[in-house]
């Protein structure tokens, strides 16, 4: 069974589309990452999951379980840290893990032992409300721990994460997938993604573009090349001309006049011909294997930090 | 059954709260300063004290109520620790009935203590004939201030516009409490062309017994009538009115007050994104 599957979701807020059409398979097991710029739909794609939205269309399944019209069921097996969440009011961190504990049925389960776990076993009989956001962070996640759920869905948990807080993040979350669990993880920043994903899922401006394991996503890249050209002048319709080329994956306007370009090895006279053919002049050419980074760059036209 | 949750955590959370302090500050030195003072302001005798008290609950209960529901959902709403409620295996339902109990308890708890305490001052200083029947006078409280919990939970979920939201609870404060009067006789004088005769007993139509007793207060005095007879419901003991108007009216009109805004609200929260 799968732990999550998404068949053709799509969601409109007016005549604006936040997601579209994005089909996408998670297996049991996996540590996914999701990953895009920020307003990509990362957080629509996740709130649906966890019904706070509803789609326009499409369908979401959480192992088997649809996640609108069953959605306590499906939730029932989820640890969840979502975003843009506050802590409640008035109730210290033990009564946090305490209310976890209590909706989740998990009644063996010691709240001291969650809150040292996530590191803030000290910090256990204060109010939430006054914790930073880096511990507000590692409460939610011991809120998501409770119970030991078979999926952990995650959106942007490294936010307000010091880098030491955010290698102990990846070493729990490491330590839940060898335990069994499936992690689903959305962040805007690649190194956190790489560092603990199976797999990784890029979305941009709603759209799934891209489904694949990092050595996947190498590869595809490794048999294509990196052109940097520089252009005695860039018209509007460049871009899209290159982009028609066969072979062309990717264009991108890095500065004035100069464009980065994936391809495979054999277009690249394409397009240096096309070009001249354009009555574009190229007054400085360079080819660069691309690294990941640079993919993720060129797929979402941001450097997401 | 998962609401049992929701309403453990909103007691625990409002339970800190210092506000609620005020509440249970408010509601003793009204109801016990009531007790005592009643000897200066009516009947000496229990039951005129309890139609007496009745009148300080009938305009405080609504007010306490609305401040302290009006804002339940849709504050963890706006700040998002609603988000944490549902990531949890909860569904919104569970959510519109545990911060429902959640409030109701917060609400009652302190004004039944304090009508018990002010009851047993009203019995040392007025008698105790008729307090076998104090605790029905504390089940009609108790089933009056339901009803504006239920009123403020249900605009708490229908909205997240503060500004509907304060309007509705400052409006629904004036009008049911305040303004139903008013807004009864001027219907049946505009229904009858300014013709006040309309308004003597013996021309009162049927109906408009019933629209009276829909305001929250009325139904509340109609119930404490049948412990304790005094003034405030005497216009449903006239022989003209209706047989629909008694006690069991009043009581299911009191839950409707309660069911009717959490069922609209809640509507309005489902069919909503977060």
């Amino acid at each position: 069974m799968n732990a999550i599957d998404a068949t053709n979701v799509s969601k409109h807020y007016g005549s604006t589309t936040a997601l579209d059409r994005v089909d996408l398979t998670v297996e049991e097991g996996e540590t996914f990452g999701f990953l895009g710029p920020n307003g990509a739909g990362k957080s629509t794609f996740i709130n649906i999951l966890l019904d706070f939205a509803k789609p326009s269309d499409g369908q979401v399944e959480i192992f088997g379980t649809d996640c609108q019209r069953d959605g306590v069921d499906a939730r029932e097996r989820v640890g969840v840290l979502p975003e843009g969440y506050s802590v409640i009011e008035r109730l210290t961190g033990r009564q946090h893990i305490e209310y976890a504990i209590r909706s989740k049925d998990a009644h063996d389960t010691n709240p001291l032992d969650i809150l040292d776990r996530v590191g803030i076993r000290d910090a256990a009989g204060r109010k939430a409300s006054g914790y930073s956001k880096g511990m507000a962070q590692r409460l939610v996640l011991g809120m998501a721990l409770v119970g030991e759920p078979d999926l952990l869905l995650l959106d942007e948990p490294s936010t307000g994460l010091d880098p030491n807080g955010a290698a102990e993040m990846r070493r729990i979350l490491r330590e839940e997938n060898e335990r069994g669990a499936t992690i689903f993880f959305s962040s805007h920043i690649l190194e956190q993604v790489e560092a603990v994903c199976d797999r990784v899922g890029i979305l941009q401006n709603g759209e799934l573009v891209a489904v694949d394991t990092i050595e996947g996503l190498r590869e595809s890249m490794g048999g294509g090349t990196k052109l940097v050209l520089t252009l005695d002048e860039l018209r509007d319709s460049t871009l899209a001309e290159i982009e028609t080329i066969d072979g062309v994956e990717t264009v991108a306007s890095v500065g004035d006049s100069t464009i980065e370009v994936t391809c495979t090895n054999d277009a690249k006279m394409d397009i240096v011909v096309a070009l001249h053919q354009a009555g574009i002049e190229v007054m400085n050419f360079k080819t660069e294997e691309a690294s990941l980074e640079d993919m993720f760059i060129e797929y979402t036209g941001s450097r997401g930090r | 059954m998962t609401w049992r949750d929701i309403a453990h955590k909103d007691i625990n959370d409002a339970g800190r709260s210092k506000s609620i302090w005020l509440l249970v500050g408010i509601l003793l030195a009204l109801s016990l300063g009531y007790a005592y003072a009643h000897q200066y302001l009516g009947e000496e005798t229990f039951a005129g004290f309890v139609n007496g008290l009745a009148g300080v609950i009938a305009l405080v209960l609504p007010l306490l109520a609305i401040m302290l529901g009006y804002k339940a959902v849709v504050h963890e709403r706006t700040s998002g620790s609603l988000l944490l409620t549902l990531s949890l295996p909860h569904n919104r339902r569970d959510l519109a009935v545990g911060t429902f109990v959640g409030r109701a308890v917060v609400l009652l708890v302190p004004t039944l203590v304090a009508l018990v305490l002010a009851g047993g001052l009203g019995a040392i200083l007025y008698g105790t004939e008729g307090v076998a029947r104090y605790p029905w006078f504390l089940f009609a409280t108790a089933l009056f201030g339901l009803s504006f919990v239920g009123i403020a939970v249900g605009l708490s979920m229908s909205t997240t516009r503060d500004r509907w939201i304060t309007f509705g609870a400052l409006g629904g404060y004036l009008l049911l409490v305040n303004f139903w009067g008013l807004l009864h006789t001027v219907t049946l004088l505009i229904l009858h062309r300014f013709d006040t005769s309309v308004l003597l007993p013996q021309n009162l139509p049927e109906w408009s017994y019933l629209y009276r007793l829909l305001e929250p207060g009325q139904a509340y005095y109609r119930l404490v009538e049948l412990g304790f007879d005094g003034q405030r419901a005497s216009l449903y003991l006239r022989e003209s009115a209706p047989f629909y108007v008694d006690w069991w009216m009043a009581g299911l009109l009191l839950v409707l007050w309660a069911g009717i805004p959490m069922l609209v609200g809640y509507r309005r929260f489902v069919a909503g994104d977060l």
